[in-house]
């Protein structure tokens, strides 16, 4: 047997649950499917129609996936976090963002109107390249969430999409979950070499 | 062997050998695996890494526990407190002889005869 890549692989097994993207790349498809910007700006009948299959969908497809992930990989328990790690977590999720925002430059009550979902998006991809160096692909997206929240701030508006700025970021939002889901998912299949043709001995 | 009188650290053969080394990761990066997880995890026959898994079982390094669960037997493998410190131990030795192999390079590089070099 030759030596495999013994970092990779300790990763991957540290983090096998993280990795299982293809949960993620099936939010993202909830999200374009349910969240797309069909019609004019906050027209949100097609949405409200497909929210609640949607969901149900959603709750199939992802208990699915994890049936299939232990058939395919079998069973492994991760070690959990510590208390600090969590923490810092919370913290790099939650709080930085929020003071780190541009709207929080000015004052306090803009501070507090200022803070976007698409910020707090962009620092989580980018929280997550920047933690797993191995995920660098989450960075891309992080920086798009950031300038997009950025010309939100500044009000600029999209007239060639529908919902403007909100409507383009659902859409990458949506694109973002899938790529890098599958980005994942990749990463686990090409690290964990499997049976093999054993499978089907 | 070259003319040297330097000490090589003793290293663990039951760890170094490749499979039982993908094995004793996988382990030490979690709680517990399951036998398809390791075989998944080590790209091993059933074979092998049943064999693999006795030795490391009969050596103290391992725990195997198995449970019938839907009619079929789970096998659960999970590393001692013995066998995460041999392969840290393990890891601590191979520390040390890639730090003497760069020595020795440098002392070749400069045409110095290993044995006339005092030993640390």
């Amino acid at each position: 047997m030759s030596v495999p890549d013994l970092d990779r692989l300790q990763y991957a097994v540290a983090n096998f649950k993280r990795l299982q993207g293809l949960r993620m790349a099936a939010v993202g498809v909830f999200i374009l499917i349910v969240f797309f910007p069909w019609r004019r700006p906050g027209d949100l009948t097609i949405s409200g129609i497909l929210l609640l299959p949607g969901i149900a969908g959603l709750i199939f497809a992802l208990k699915r996936i994890g049936a299939w992930y232990e058939a395919r990989f079998g069973h492994v328990e991760v070690k959990s976090p510590g208390v600090w790690q969590t923490v810092l977590a919370v913290s790099c999720l939650g709080v930085l963002p929020w003071l780190l925002h541009p709207g929080s430059l000015k004052s306090v009550p803009e501070y507090m109107k200022g803070f976007t979902f698409q910020w707090w998006m962009g620092w989580f991809f980018v929280g997550v390249a920047m933690v797993d160096r191995r995920r660098w692909y989450y960075l891309p997206f992080g920086l798009l969430f950031c300038i997009l929240s950025f010309l939100k701030t500044r009000g600029v508006e999209l007239e060639a999409i529908n919902g403007g700025l909100d409507g383009l970021f659902t859409i990458v939002l949506g694109v973002a979950y899938i790529a890098t889901g599958l980005a994942d998912h990749f990463y686990l299949l090409h690290t964990l070499p499997g049976l093999g043709d054993e499978r089907h001995a | 062997m070259p003319e040297s009188n330097t000490k090589f650290p003793e290293i663990d053969r039951l760890v170094h050998e490749p499979a039982r080394l993908a094995i004793l990761t996988v382990l030490a990066s979690c709680r517990s695996a399951d036998f398809l997880f390791l075989q998944n995890a080590t790209g091993l026959s059933k074979g092998n890494l049943s064999v693999q898994l006795t030795k490391l079982q009969q050596a103290g390094l391992i725990g195997i526990e198995k449970e019938i669960a839907e009619k079929k037997t789970r096998t659960t493998v999970r590393l001692l407190v013995e066998g995460a410190h041999d392969l840290e131990d393990y890891w601590k030795k191979m520390e040390e002889l890639r730090k003497l192999g760069s020595t020795r390079s440098r002392y070749r590089a400069r045409g110095v005869s290993l044995a006339a070099r005092p030993v640390s």
